[in-house]
């Protein structure tokens, strides 16, 4: 049986849940990914398509789901969860590589562990949090 | 679209006259342009719009009119992006902020985010700063959708404004810039107030101020009944002001969170827009549109803490509100002085006050239209208007009345949709008589869309850069070493890219600002500029751009300048260095006896 989780939308349904679910677990692999291929010694031909993921989106997209309750009914608040994504992950980066500039500590390497960082704590607890299918048939 | 660009790939910078690019993009670009706005509102007037095809055509319009100028040249335009490029390369080279070189330094957000970027994906931030109007303008419409679609639900009245705004943007401040990703930045936060932090229904100040004075009251006297309630008993205390479940009292905390952090990076990130938005928020909140009364405070400490701390070593000598109320000073700057030049220039200048205006006669129109529809476009209004408050506080460098026009126009693209949509909609509207008000607007947005490519591109004589500009700068880098004063003809000059502090950069067009001063005036504050260097030696740049300017603002005698060359080039401490077709490059050595 499905289970709905409490989220910032209020009570989802187990569609819902389990979308939500898929969508932290694309997050966060995605983010593995992206940091993998940019931090790799040689550059990769994915690097243009990594590093914008990882700085204009991964990191918002993360945050947003945190932040910003949605009805997933709704285009305009898609819309909205989509660009403040957007502005969230610039934010992001702003942050982490202002942060490293004062600190006299910059590189963008650092950057990018730091935008991980931030995607993965922002998706984490989520996902641990929700019931995964085969502990659901358990 | 493509009929667009083939005409602009077609363009030269040496053909472009006086009145910019829009005389020069030739008849295929036109016949295209007008092909896109037909097919959009021939496509907005059906039953159900097709939300695919209205995104391509933006998409088209986006690409025809902000892409034109990277199209022909494939340079960035504009000295500023030049030297916000440099900010970053001397980021990624010092690993560190040093607050007192200028003031970019005291707000480095941008820069520090484009840092990691560019470094992280390997592409170069020419091609990024290049293409910087119509990914920016991209962006912004989809913000401005958010935004609007917060302000209605009705599909085609959110698709007219974007492609209203699209049309309208004249103002050219989406090159590679902070000012283009906090304007995002300030869309954003709008968008996310209007929908989480959003008083439903409004409470006005004065409200909130009685029911303040009224709990006060009921605390002198805790006998009384604590609500005061109707004859049916229910309570008299609007709906946001009184309890609320905790499912809205955490959305709106979420929301407060998100706002404050976007409006911390938009403060580290410019110094203008946070000012803008304090103002919108406060609208917002002195019309009751805002669940919220305190978010004005939290903005305003954030604001003063980066002012106090990262900013202070910029702002020691530049006060925030330099010309505050000195209302002769900014409409001088904003306007006076800024309208000079040839007569083509004049004209173009002309046309940017018509546009503009145009663009706000058609809000009025709308407003009024949906007003007496039952319409109460509050936020609007009050979001439309609140920018205006900026222009008395400071000139911005003669660039105040731009930034404010820039930030009303969303507000003002969403009421001047509704003068270009038939009063009670287009569905109700009798078959027959849609292709003519389909035919009305297409014929309006097409005029005030060219009107406004003329206006954007109207300085792209001087400051749309050939290969030969390129080349100029590049041989003056060339020639310079550490500790000298590299001197420009004028604004602008593709420069500052690299060694952004190893040099002091000047132009003749600030040092002999004074109209009475002669060549040898001017020679003699240039003589005075190299002795006060470290290495008392000082490059001279006059390229193609420099000379066109000078003569298409009149801000500088072309004789003047023409004299302190003569001087450069033949006088026993100058000489001339290197020369083309398109530049001068002159050395001037000062003894320090």
């Amino acid at each position: 049986m499905s289970q709905a989780q409490p989220s910032a939308a209020g009570s989802l349904s187990g569609g819902d849940a389990e979308r939500a679910l898929l969508t932290g677990v694309a997050l966060l692999g995605a983010t593995a990914v992206c940091t993998a291929v940019l931090l790799l010694p040689d550059r990769q031909p994915l690097q243009a398509v990594a590093g914008l993921a990882l700085t204009a989106y991964l990191p918002g997209a993360a945050l947003a789901r945190r932040l910003l309750p949605t009805e997933p009914s709704r285009a305009s608040d898609q819309l909205l969860r989509a660009v403040v994504a957007v502005g969230l992950s610039l934010g992001t980066t702003v942050a982490a590589s202002l942060g490293l500039l004062y600190m006299e500590q910059w590189s963008w390497q650092r950057t990018v562990l730091l935008l991980a960082a931030v995607t993965a704590v922002a998706t984490l607890p989520d996902v641990l949090r929700r019931r995964w299918p085969w502990r659901r048939s358990a | 679209m493509i009929m667009c660009i083939h005409a602009a790939r077609e363009l030269s910078v040496a053909r472009i006259g006086d009145a910019g690019l829009a005389t020069e993009l030739g008849r295929s670009y036109w016949v295209g342009f007008c092909m896109i706005q037909y097919t959009f509102f021939a496509a907005i007037i059906t039953r159900r719009p097709p939300s695919l095809l209205l995104a391509l055509l933006t998409a088209g319009l986006l690409i025809s009119v902000y892409g034109a100028a990277s199209f022909a040249v494939q340079i960035p335009r504009g000295e500023v992006t030049w030297r916000h490029l440099g900010i970053i390369d001397h980021l990624i080279h010092a690993g560190s902020i040093d607050a007192t070189i200028d003031a970019y330094f005291g707000w480095p957000g941008f820069f520090a985010a484009f840092a990691a970027f560019g470094e992280a994906t390997g592409i170069s931030l020419i091609h990024v700063a290049l293409w910087a109007p119509v990914w920016n303008n991209a962006l912004w419409l989809l913000g401005l959708a958010a935004l609007v679609s917060q302000l209605t639900p009705n599909r085609r009245h959110i698709w007219l404004t974007v492609w209203i705004f699209a049309s309208v943007n004249w103002i050219d401040q989406d090159y590679f810039s902070p000012q283009a990703f906090a304007f995002l930045l300030y869309l954003i936060i709008l968008a996310v107030m209007l929908r989480l932090l959003r008083a439903d229904p409004p409470v006005t100040v004065l409200h909130r101020l009685r029911l303040a004075r009224a709990r006060m009251r009921r605390q002198d006297a805790p006998a009384e009944a604590t609500t005061r309630t109707d004859a049916s008993g229910r309570s008299k205390e609007p709906a946001a002001v009184a309890a609320k479940p905790d499912a809205s009292r955490s959305a709106r905390a979420r929301g407060l969170i998100l706002v404050a952090a976007l409006a911390a990076v938009m403060i580290a990130s410019h110094q203008l827009t946070p000012f803008a938005l304090l103002l919108a928020v406060g609208a917002l909140v002195l019309v009751g549109r805002s669940a919220t009364p305190r978010l004005p405070l939290v903005l305003l400490l954030i604001l003063a803490a980066w002012l106090i701390l990262p900013a202070s070593a910029y702002l020691d000598g530049h006060p925030v509100a330099a010309n505050a109320g000195d209302l002769a000073a900014v409409a001088d700057k904003n306007l006076t002085s800024r309208i000079s030049g040839s007569p083509e220039r004049l004209l173009v200048l002309r046309l940017r006050m018509i546009v503009t205006a145009a663009v706000w006669l058609l809000a009025a129109v709308g407003l009024l239209r949906r007003w007496r529809a039952g319409h109460r476009d509050v936020s609007c209004v009050a979001l439309a208007v609140a920018p205006f408050v900026l222009l008395p506080m400071q000139s911005y460098g003669g660039e105040m009345l731009l930034r404010v026009t820039l930030y009303s126009l969303p507000f003002m693209a969403f009421l001047a949709a509704a003068a270009l949509s038939p009063p009670h909609g287009w569905d109700i509207l009798h078959r027959a008589h849609r292709p003519i008000a389909a035919a009305l607007a297409t014929g309006l947005c097409l005029v005030l869309g060219a009107a406004s490519v003329g206006a954007r591109y109207g300085n792209a004589r001087f400051d749309m850069f050939t290969r030969g500009d390129i080349a100029a700068v590049q041989a003056l880098y060339d020639q310079a070493r550490p500790g000298d004063v590299l001197i420009a003809g004028s604004h602008p000059t593709p420069w500052r890219y690299r060694d952004y502090d190893a040099h002091r950069y000047l132009t003749l067009q600030d040092l002999c600002r004074d109209p009475t001063l002669t060549a040898q005036g001017c020679f003699h504050l240039v003589h005075e500029a190299v002795r006060r260097s470290p290495s008392g030696r000082g490059l001279v740049l006059v390229n193609r751009a420099n000379r066109e300017a000078i003569r298409m603002q009149s801000m500088l005698s072309p004789d003047v300048v023409a004299g302190v060359e003569a001087r450069l080039g033949t006088g026993p401490d100058g000489r001339l260095m290197l020369q083309d077709a398109d530049f001068q490059l002159y050395e001037l050595r000062v003894g320090r006896s």
